[in-house]
């Protein structure tokens, strides 16, 4: 009976435990119609276009063009340059990333209209259900904006191609062999976004004070209290994109289409990006309004300015940006070794000569005064506190590097973390970041999506190009306005003979065009600048050896692209994929 | 916890039972305990060898131990039964003792048998998890015998069979040099100090560091190892205990170094307890103390990466001038004084470094506890209807592992040196970074596992006619395992039904199956069958063979099955479409923050199982008076529906990295065949005094990829139809000659292309050499593992020897020793390079302070034969003649001499017997003793 007994038990206890050995644990997986109730999980999907966005952090693919080279041999931009690149390896590729996005900022502008945005309120519901939608517009129009940039090209039959327009979700039910529009229905489409955005979109995100109505849209007078429109569109809600974002963000789409590579292929004229731009500016009283601080934005002479920011407000010189952080990690990876860092990226002597003299002549003027023996003395102030060159003082307690060969590990190719050009980067900087061991501190650092100086160098460009040097359209500031305000907050000794003595719009355009260069070098735009303006993307980067007191000027790397690499390839294997895709010309 | 808890009352039952009965004598003979000698553990139960099933093979530790010495419970397992990778199928499932557990958990003194169930009808009754095989381990167990005591010391030392080697200082700045040439840059090593480094004349101001050298490294490490073991019983109880112990410890000799090493300890007791007639339990019980303590600073790693030039890691204190003031404060405030004599060494870029670490940067400890028990219960049911009998076992296993350590860092200083006229003296010293010892104990890496293992079966064996012998059983088995930090459990559980039936042990049916249960499908494919059936039939019961003075025994036998398993299912939900809150979002400075909802894979509901389907045939026999055995086994296995996500199907963002995200359901899409045979012979012989046995054994498997989810214009790199350890790479066509040869090739676009760089082949003829001009240039999988052992004994004194081999594999060359680009270190490989000079001879692409894009990548350039034989094993034992010991306590006493991995023969034994970055492979030699009691 014991025997029993004992079967017994042992089979019943089993049994009664098998229910963990059957079935798998509930994870309280959520499932996509849970967004119609839960408005915090539906708005998760319209944040899918924000943590996507490519400008969230530098790429640093400068290191791609003759600005700077990488001491990092396994550098993908690097590697590209040096003959890589190609429809398979593309670092500079926006396919897969933009897409995701636009997939998902599909699948919320789909469904957002039967999303229970709030439950109290006067109107709130709707309003949250506006402002989802401008911002979806917005940031769509955005990811076209960089697919465009990095993948529109001709095809071998004479068409300037864009990409495919997805303005629904696609699955694994669709057909997804799709072909590609033309860069001009991909423009259209981008400006049809922008403005249904800046349909939905307040200029700016801030607090209606006063109930008087015009304060508030017209389209919601009467539906809504000033306390529940302050919810949706009040000042809670900075930093993500507004009617004013939206305008930038049509300002640089214009610049791209109207300038050389694309503008056979496209409706869009340079008096039309030029208003584009002007259209932003005029919102900070054009020239007037230019941030005195604009050229060093980012720097420890800023850092009041930077301790500042708070709640979302922007600096002057910002139209849209991260969110303030403390960190080292830039510093770590550019400042020269003897300051702990890795000295990542090398501008080049090409990029140091195109410098003016602090006089503003152009180091290639015989007038400059320019000293080969002595190359860096009385130079655009911008030179020292963009880049480190031999003696310059750097970091926390401004120790002096010296790049010239042999001295110390910051000298020219001492170390795999030294230079590889005679230069280190400055520019982004913090250099109240102190990277010894002893005593790491960090510095609160932001990225900017969009900068004033940006957009000034893009209405100069498209205005010189539109009316000529002086011509200002219907905005009261021409080109030189523009480029003279930026030169003189750069500290180049006024008057500015050398702008003064530029009358052509082509030795404007070279100037202008220079002044972007330097401006903005190392944010990410020389890149697609070269390429926008078809000029010569195969300048080889050079570097300064200084041995012994002589400079020397030498070829650190070649550019190796072709004639085709103006445009960036479609990914081989969405060719593969879908038979519909047309891949640009030479790749 | 409801297990754990049936677990615990079950054993307190079965002891408290015990003791019940321990008063009555009952005269029972346990066919458990029996000596077993002809029965093989196969799945829920014993068979006699004769009846085994096929493609099953069968080690036995006890037989080959005494003159084959090791502590890895798979040792030999090569040369016995052709490898433990089986049919190359996958990761087989370790049992011991019937539970999932790992061989590391025990040794192989504690082994009484080891079944390698490989074919579908022996696994699939364990169900989904043992789809790719089982090792089935099981131990020893006490016997109705008189006591008896087995001891065994061992002691050994491990000698590495090769470092690494890399440049001194003064040829790796010759050669830097040269590869700054390459890229048209200045040399960056002038030639006073090169001369410098090269003359060695202050090696503190032009150190020139050899990691491996003795000044850092022990010659050779130690291995000690002690066993005993006790096993005895009556008619009520038998026991069996064991306990070991093994200590190893490190090469490195300086700072922390001294102190490392490995300490395990086991302890295992199996008691047997006969309560009646009918009723036996058993309670085993297994515990392994595992700790290990390691410097800190990855020593083996670091010193494939560290120039020899760059700094001193140790500076002599008396080269400091003694009058200079601060800088003999800064010695006297060091808290790293090594030896009385030296402080620390480095550089403000490189301010930690291995050697310094092994003094000063602290050290960690891990610790590892296994406790494995399991209690069982055997009752005959005779009574309720003949050969009738219930087996029930329950098990419960607990590791617990962590690591403890102590960070410190350390300052280092940069001498600044004066010359004078007989010596050098450091006149000033910079100290970086600081000496803390932060006093915190960090613990990480901690792991609580537990399993839970159950199963139950009712057994029915009964012969009709005395013809007719019938075996049949029904088996409940449940396995449910738990992690640190996984919410699910991992489960396995199965109902299994076995049929098996003989005609006069001469022909033979055998049916096999299991229902499977998977928590990782989808309800509408959660539970499966998996049938077996298989066929034998011993043809030496044929008349026509029965008086053959050549065969003895003669068995066929052919299978074929279909298992189903989950093995390939990585995760939960898999077929389910979910959605979830991933990557974080804030906006106005931080203060408001949500997350993106991102999709993680699109919902498939006929997700189901991955099918092995198989069939095997096999002959096994012995001849000649049973001189010569063998076991053949042929077999062709085709696994269908391996689950993949089908992203060539989809737009490439239907997957994204950041925030991971995928649109793309999982299908069952892939497939792979396996095939190829298996075999075992075994010849002895004895010539006068001299017995001699020799075994080889082998499997070679042709492993084919069948399906692929893949998408290439060129079918040349479809993966699909080729091997399934293809190596897929470039062709490479020797070195660039001349700007010429570039000129008139194919460009290749991996970067900038010079001469003395790897040209390659362009397969597609489309002009330009990229990834489309990969080619399958061999496989990693070697198709024949075989072995052979062999024994040849004269008197006392055993010769045993064990030779293991792969053939057909291939290799590739990488890694930082091969490939040098960049900064990297200089290892030899760099003397053969090319140049301008030596060009007609050179075997090394040029060097380049760059990445070498070009060159360092997959081709076959860098493949090589992987084809080895290791000589594994040689011992030679020498046993106490019995007439010695006749009047002695001591039953009796082995003096043996064993050594390891000693010699390996191959074409390519320098690549192969080097290792990079980790400790060194070693050749072992042991002395050993072994009594019984």
């Amino acid at each position: 009976m014991k025997t029993k007994l004992i079967i017994l038990l042992v089979l019943v206890s089993i049994f009664a435990g098998c229910e963990e050995f059957l079935v798998p644990a509930d994870e309280n997986n959520r499932k996509l119609e849970e967004i119609y109730t839960d408005a915090g999980f539906a708005e998760g999907l319209l944040l899918n276009g924000y943590v996507r966005l490519p400008s969230g952090g530098y790429s640093f693919n400068d290191v791609a063009t003759d600005d700077a080279v990488s001491n990092n041999p396994n550098n993908g931009y690097l590697m590209m340059a040096g003959g890589k690149w190609s429809s398979l390896n593309n670092p500079t590729e926006s396919w897969s990333t933009a897409f995701a996005a636009i997939q998902y900022l599909n699948i919320i502008l789909e469904r957002t209209d039967s999303v229970e945005w709030a439950i109290t309120g006067q109107y709130v519901d709707e309003m949250f259900n506006d402002r989802t939608k401008g911002e979806a517009y917005g940031l769509r129009a955005l990811f076209m904006y960089y697919l465009l940039q990095a993948h529109g090209g001709w095809s071998a039959g004479g068409e300037l191609l864009g990409v495919p327009i997805l303005t629904t979700p696609l699955s694994s039910e669709t057909d997804n062999n799709l072909p590609r529009n033309t860069f001009e229905e991909c423009l259209q489409q981008i400006f049809t976004d922008l403005d249904l955005a800046e349909s939905y979109l307040p200029l700016d995100f801030e607090d209606v004070t006063d109930s008087s109505s015009f304060q508030i849209p017209e389209k919601y007078v009467g539906k809504t209290t000033m306390s529940d429109y302050n919810r949706v569109f009040g000042a809670f809600n900075r930093q993500r994109l507004t009617s004013r974002i939206v305008k930038g963000i049509r300002a640089k789409v214009a610049l791209l289409a109207a300038s050389p590579a694309f503008n056979e292929g496209t409706s869009v004229s340079w008096e039309e990006a030029a208003d584009a731009a002007a259209e932003v500016l005029d919102l900070i009283g054009g020239v007037s309004g230019i941030a005195p601080n604009g050229a060093y934005w980012y720097a420890k002479k800023n850092s009041a300015e930077i301790t500042a920011i708070a709640s979302g407000i922007n600096p002057p010189e910002i139209l849209w940006r991260t969110n303030v952080y403390d960190s080292r990690d830039l510093e770590a990876d550019n400042y020269p070794p003897s300051l702990y860092g890795k000295g990542r990226v090398n501008p080049t002597q090409n990029l140091v000569d195109a410098f003016p003299m602090a006089n503003g002549l152009p180091i290639s003027d015989p007038s400059s005064g320019y000293d080969p023996a002595n190359p860096y003395a009385s130079r655009d102030p911008r030179l020292s506190m963009y880049i480190v060159v031999n003696n310059s003082k750097v970091g926390p307690s401004s120790t002096t590097i010296f790049t010239q060969v042999g001295k110390t590990s910051d000298g020219l190719n001492a170390l795999s973390t030294s230079t590889r050009t005679g230069y280190y980067m400055r520019k982004l900087l913090r250099e109240d970041v102190s990277l010894n061991p002893t005593s790491t501190t960090q510095q609160k650092h932001y990225v900017p999506h969009i900068r004033y100086t940006e957009l000034f160098l893009a209405y100069a460009e498209a205005a010189n190009e539109a009316w000529g040097p002086d011509g200002a359209g219907s905005h009261g500031y021409s080109a030189r306005n523009v480029i003279a305000a930026i030169r003189k907050r750069a500290g180049i000794a006024q008057p500015d003979n050398y702008l003064n003595s530029i009358s052509s719009k082509e030795a404007m355009r070279e100037l202008i065009r220079n002044e972007r260069r330097l401006e903005l070098c190392f944010e990410g735009f020389r890149f697609w600048d070269l390429r926008r303006w078809k000029e010569d993307i195969t300048e080889p980067a050079s570097g300064m050896k200084i041995l012994n007191g002589n400079f020397e000027t030498t070829v650190v790397e070649n550019r190796i692209y072709q004639s085709h690499m103006i445009y960036g390839p479609i990914p081989y294997g969405e060719i593969l994929k879908a038979g519909k895709l047309i891949q640009n010309s030479g790749w | 916890m409801k297990l754990i808890r049936i677990g615990m009352s079950l054993f307190v039952l079965c002891f408290c039972f015990s003791l019940g009965v321990m008063a009555q004598i009952i005269e029972i003979e346990n066919p458990e305990t029996k000596a077993n000698d002809s029965l093989v553990n196969v799945a829920f139960g014993t068979v006699k060898i004769n009846d085994l099933s096929g493609a099953i093979s069968v080690m036995n530790p006890a037989e080959y131990l005494d003159k084959s010495f090791g502590n890895y419970a798979l040792d030999g397992s090569t040369a016995y039964v052709g490898g433990n990778n089986f049919w190359n199928l996958g990761n087989v499932l370790v049992l011991i003792n019937g539970v999932p557990r790992s061989v590391s958990d025990i040794t192989l003194t504690e082994i009484e048998q080891i079944t390698y169930l490989k074919g579908a009808s022996a696994v699939v009754l364990y169900g989904s998890h043992a789809a790719n095989g089982v090792i089935q381990i099981t131990t020893k167990r006490g016997k109705n015998d008189k006591s008896q005591i087995n001891v065994r010391v061992n002691s050994g030392i491990n000698l590495p069979k090769a470092y690494p080697k890399y440049l001194g200082a003064a040829d790796y700045m010759r050669y830097y040099n040269q590869a700054c040439a390459n890229d048209g840059l200045a040399e960056l090593y002038d030639s006073t100090t090169i001369g410098n480094y090269s003359s060695q004349s202050n090696p503190y101001l032009y150190p020139d560091v050899d990691y491996y050298s003795s000044d850092y490294l022990r010659k050779m490490s130690n291995t000690h190892m002690a066993t005993a073991d006790f096993t005895g019983g009556n008619d009520r109880a038998h026991f069996y205990a064991s306990t070991g112990f093994e200590n190893q410890n490190s090469l490195l000799k300086i700072g922390e170094g001294k102190n490392e090493g490995i300490t395990r300890m086991n302890v295992r007791g199996n008691i047997d307890l006969i309560i009646n007639e009918y009723i036996n339990t058993f309670v085993d019980v297994s515990a392994v103390f595992y700790d290990a303590r390691t410097a800190n600073g990855n020593y083996w790693q670091q010193s494939g990466t560290l120039h020899p030039h760059r700094y001193a890691p140790l500076i002599p204190i008396d080269l400091v001038e003694q009058d200079n003031d601060p800088a003999q404060n800064l010695v006297d405030a060091s808290r790293h004084v090594i030896d009385g004599k030296y402080i620390l060494g480095g550089t403000q870029e490189y301010l930690t470094n291995p050697i310094a670490d092994a003094y000063a940067a602290g050290y960690s400890t891990y610790t590892s506890r296994q406790f494995q028990y399991s209690a069982g219960l055997n009752a005959d049911l005779m009574k309720i209807m003949k050969g009738l009998s219930f087996h029930t076992q329950v098990s419960v296993d607990y590791s617990n592992s962590y690591r403890q350590s102590i960070n410190n860092s350390y300052a280092v200083f940069v001498p600044k040196w004066t010359k004078y006229a007989e010596t050098d003296s450091i006149s000033d010293l910079t100290k970086y970074n600081k000496d803390s010892n932060n006093g915190n104990q960090n613990l990480s890496e901690n792991w609580n596992n537990q399993n839970i293992d159950f199963n139950l079966h009712f057994d029915y064996l009964n012969t009709f006619q005395g013809k007719h012998n019938l075996m049949a059983k029904v088996i409940v088995n449940g396995f449910r395992g738990r992690r640190t930090a996984e919410y699910q459990n991992r489960t396995n559980t199965n109902l299994a039904l076995q049929f098996n039936y003989n005609y006069l042990q001469k022909y033979y049916v055998n049916f096999n199956g299991a229902i499977v249960n998977s928590t990782k499908l989808p309800v509408n494919t959660r539970v499966a069958f998996s049938p077996t059936l298989e066929f034998g039939w011993v043809l030496s019961e044929e008349e026509f063979l029965k008086s053959s003075s050549v065969v003895d025994r003669l068995k066929v036998h052919a299978s074929a099955g279909l298992v189903n398993t989950d093995i390939d299912f990585q995760n939960y939900y898999m077929y389910d479409q979910i959605y979830a809150s991933t990557a974080y979002f804030s906006w106005k400075e931080g203060t408001w923050t949500n997350r993106t909802t991102t999709m993680s894979h699109e919902r498939n509901d006929n997700l189901g199982y991955v099918k092995r389907k198989e069939v095997n045939v096999g002959v096994n026999g012995a001849l000649f008076n049973n001189s010569l055995n063998f076991d053949i086994n042929a077999f062709m296995v085709r696994k269908d529906g391996i689950p993949v996500q089908r992203y060539t199907k989809y737009p490439s963002f239907f997957y994204t990295y950041y925030p991971e995200t995928s649109f793309v359901p999982y299908e069952n899409y892939n497939a792979n065949s396996y095939t190829g045979l298996d075999f075992q012979i075994n010849y002895t012989k004895k010539i006068g005094e001299f017995n001699l046995e020799l075994g080889v054994a082998g499997t070679y498997v042709t492993a084919k990829a069948l399906i692929r989810e893949e998408l290439y214009a060129d079918a040349y790199r479809n993966r699909a139809g080729k091997d399934l350890g293809a190596i897929f790479g470039l062709q490479s066509e020797g070195l660039f000659m001349s700007q010429d040869e570039i000129n008139n090739h194919a460009v290749q676009k991996f970067g900038e292309v010079k001469p003395g760089d790897i040209s390659y082949k362009d397969q597609n003829n489309d002009g330009v050499v990229d990834e489309r001009d990969e080619v399958m240039i061999g496989s990693w999988m070697s198709p024949l593992t075989a072995g052979l052992h062999l024994t040849a004994n004269w008197k006392d004194l055993t010769l045993f020897v064990i030779g293991n081999g792969a053939f057909g594999g291939t290799s590739m060359k990488g890694g930082d020793y091969y490939w040098i680009s960049g900064n990297k270190k200089y290892s030899e490989v760099v003397l053969d390079s090319w140049t301008e000079q030596n060009k007609q001879d050179a075997k090394y692409p040029r060097l380049t302070t760059l990445g070498g894009d070009n060159n360092f990548r997959n081709s076959d350039f860098w493949s090589y034969k992987s084809d080895v034989f290791n000589l594994a094993r040689v011992q030679l034992t020498y046993s106490l003649p019995k007439e010695i010991l006749k009047q002695s306590f001591v039953k009796s006493f082995d003096i043996y001499l064993n050594g390891s991995n000693l010699l390996y023969v191959s074409n390519n034994k320098d690549i192969m017997e080097l290792n990079v970055g980790s400790t060194p492979q070693t050749r072992t030699f042991s002395l050993g003793v072994k009594a019984v009691f």
